[in-house]
């Protein structure tokens, strides 16, 4: 009897615990009424704007607001608002900020779970911002919420998300394919264009990851004959997203291709790990790839990283929030021939229709190790 | 011969025996296993794991599965770095370990006061601190991937020894942690074999009830066993970090069935009481061999999974078989373990 009753206390207890872990962690206490609440508030707050809900939600023109500018408000939702990749997209919107005077805020989830960003957006509508900017963690899971943005008249644009049906416009800084030959560019630089090399990814079933490395293979095979996949299979290895993984791949790659020149790798975690190896191994490997500035540092300044590739987060959020500006001014923005955001790399984005409207940029980031010191991330 | 027969049914045995005929193999195909870079690597990757696996071993022959370890590990040295950054210490590296192991201890206690007070089954209640702490570390804490600081980063990038292959001018060097790994386990077998600790944390595993009727302190030991636990995790978990050169939050999770599965393979029972740490080694040895030869074996990445699980299969099947004919043909029946 007793042991029952004990039992019962830590069993309240352990709920107890984990409700506050949840709300400390949810960045939201109106977790389970958020959703009746939002349909309300949504309704009153959306009565001076344009009335979207009926009609075709996809209009451009009908997000058009009537207020005047300095009384907007752009939201731009992100998946972790802690990491470095996001700190720097903050320098570029409160940079869009300051040159608009519009109203900005970056807010992300406390965990970078889909989930609790989806509670993020929540937030926004009912705080009746004008216009989302989201950074998706998992499209899917917040299609709903959006399509109710979508429906109080709220620009929704999104980023890094050509999957998601419920945007205005998603901005993409490249295509996959045109980042993936700007990789075997840099590399076949580095290595004379000659030579066999070797691809990482993070794992097979990584999309994105396996169309960078597959437009690798595609540009090496088009440009440079005297190059070589080893046994021509996309990809090499896999470091399943771990630095030290990354490390004993490549160092068993290596050992079993000592006549090898080059490697490139995709994830984040790949190169550090590729040029631990070599280093280690005492070879002369190029290694180009995808990655931070602050972190590929010590290898590119050790000559072992040739060329770092990547997108710039703090332009990608200055254009996102461009367009939302752009859309709640009313102007025309390109149905059929682009969009001109007016920063490099995204000046003439193309538009691309398929599951939405994807605005795609050239906005490759080049970096080398005479330059790598010039970011902050 | 009696003793060959004996050996003859020790899962060791016959691990060790898949090791021998498997390395053979990958010498055969790639001529590169016996080379000493490779055997450097091959041990160097066998660090983390084999450090995870006493703590998976001790849980399973006192008490039962524990997997919170890999996230006691990325809490306490996430809390251990923090605070030599924090407070800029640069002394001795031995100090980071040691506030990595003080907060191992805590966590570890928080898991043994739970499991041995209100004897709730040890796989739900780590499944549930592993969750609150790795809810601690990403959202309250908001961990991400740092830089090591000074000292770690020296302690890290120094190396005990290294090696040149003179044929193949490859080289490896072997982390100063393999030596943390040594006297991590000298201690371990020294207190399972050669103290009444040692022999109570299998003893209570077998039988609790005959443990305690022989004099046995079942809920001190067992509390025990999971504050070490938390110790050694906390040390991995900093060894890790310090073998990568940087601190990896996201890497650590998952971790805890690799492990699991490199200590069935090295015979420990899941049903508790058996199980040594010569199998833990082995164990290790056979999956970290597999893991890291499959490339230069040549077989290609879709098929390296496929692979690594046959071996998982077979490794613990063929000495169950064994045991099975052995027992059946003699009346001998194997029970208990030492370490």
């Amino acid at each position: 009897m007793k042991r029952m009753r004990l039992m019962a206390m830590v069993i309240a207890g352990a709920t107890i615990i984990s409700a506050l872990v949840g709300c400390g962690s949810s960045s939201s206490n109106t977790t389970t009424s958020t959703t009746a609440k939002t349909e309300a508030s949504a309704e009153e707050k959306t009565s001076g704007k344009t009335e979207v809900a009926s009609g075709d939600l996809f209009d451009v023109a009908k997000y058009k607001s009537n207020k005047d500018k300095s009384e907007w408000t752009i939201a731009v939702v992100t998946k972790d608002n802690t990491s470095a990749w996001f700190k720097r997209m903050e320098v570029g919107v409160n940079r869009f900020g300051k040159d608009t005077s519009i109203n900005v805020i970056q807010k992300g989830p406390a965990t970078a779970d889909a989930a609790s960003q989806v509670e993020v957006v929540d937030q926004m509508i009912d705080q009746g911002v004008d216009a989302i900017c989201v950074v998706p963690i998992d499209p899917g899971a917040l299609e709903a919420s959006l399509q109710r943005a979508m429906e109080a008249g709220i620009v929704v644009v999104s980023h890094e998300a050509s999957n998601l049906e419920n945007t205005l416009f998603d901005i993409e800084a490249f295509t996959a394919k045109d980042f993936g030959a700007a990789i075997m560019d840099e590399l076949a630089k580095a290595m004379d264009k000659e030579g066999k090399y070797a691809e990482m990814v993070a794992y097979t079933t990584s999309t994105t990851h396996m169309e960078y490395a597959n437009a690798q293979y595609e540009r090496q095979k088009e440009a440079y004959p005297d190059m070589e996949l080893i046994d021509g299979k996309v990809p090499t290895c896999e470091s399943e997203e771990s630095m030290d993984t990354s490390y004993q791949r490549a160092k068993e790659v290596l050992k079993a291709n000592p006549d090898l020149k080059g490697f490139t790798g995709v994830a984040s975690t790949d190169c550090p790990g590729i040029a631990k190896a070599v280093e280690e191994l005492g070879l002369d490997v190029h290694v180009v790839g995808v990655g931070t500035p602050k972190e590929f540092a010590p290898y590119m300044k050790s000559g072992t990283i040739d060329t770092l590739l990547l997108w710039d987060p703090d332009l990608s959020g200055y254009v996102m929030c461009k367009l939302a500006a752009d859309i709640l001014a009313g102007e025309n923005i390109g149905d059929g021939e682009g969009y001109n955001a007016g920063v490099d790399g995204y000046k003439s984005m193309t538009l691309n229709k398929d599951t939405n409207r994807t605005l795609i940029g050239q906005a490759e980031l080049v970096v080398t190790p005479d330059t790598v010191d010039n970011y902050e991330f | 011969m009696k003793k060959f027969k004996k050996i003859t049914q020790d899962t060791e045995f016959w691990v060790f025996i898949i090791i021998v005929i498997l390395s053979l193999i990958i010498q055969v195909r790639s001529g590169q296993f016996f080379t000493n870079n490779n055997i450097v690597d091959i041990i160097r990757s066998m660090i983390y794991p084999a450090l995870g696996a006493i703590c998976a071993l001790l849980a399973f022959v006192s008490t039962g599965p524990d997997v919170s370890f890999p996230m006691i590990g990325a809490c306490s040295s996430f809390l251990a770095i923090a605070i030599t950054k924090s407070t800029g210490f640069n002394g001795p590296w031995i100090f980071v370990y040691l506030i990595a192991i003080i907060f191992g201890a805590i966590m570890g206690a928080v898991n043994g006061f739970i499991i041995v007070k209100y004897k709730f089954p040890s796989l739900i209640v780590t499944l549930g601190t592993s969750s609150i702490i790795s809810g601690l570390l990403f959202g309250a804490f908001e961990a991400e991937r740092t830089e090591l600081p000074a000292n770690l980063q020296a302690f890290g990038s120094a190396a005990l020894f290294s090696v040149k292959n003179v044929k193949t001018g490859l080289g490896s060097s072997m982390p100063y942690t393999f030596i943390i790994l040594i006297v991590v386990y000298l201690v371990a077998y020294i207190v399972l074999n050669y103290t009444m600790i040692g022999r109570g944390v299998y003893a209570i595993g077998g039988d609790e009830i005959s443990a305690d009727r022989a004099g046995f302190n079942v809920n001190a030991i067992r509390f025990g066993v999971f504050v070490i636990n938390g110790c050694v995790a906390a040390i991995a978990g900093l060894s890790y970090a310090t073998m990568t050169l940087h601190y990896l939050p996201a890497e650590y999770s998952g971790g805890e069935m690799v492990v699991i599965a490199a200590i069935v393979l090295g015979g420990a029972k899941l049903t508790g009481g058996v199980g040594t740490l010569r199998g833990c080694l082995l164990g290790t040895l056979l999956l970290s061999m597999v893991t890291n030869s499959l490339i230069l074996v040549g077989i290609s990445i879709n098929w390296q999974k496929v692979f690594i699980g046959g071996i998982i299969i077979v490794g613990t099947v063929i000495p169950m078989v064994q045991k099975h004919f052995a027992s059946k043909n003699s009346g001998i029946h194997q029970n208990g373990g030492n370490a």
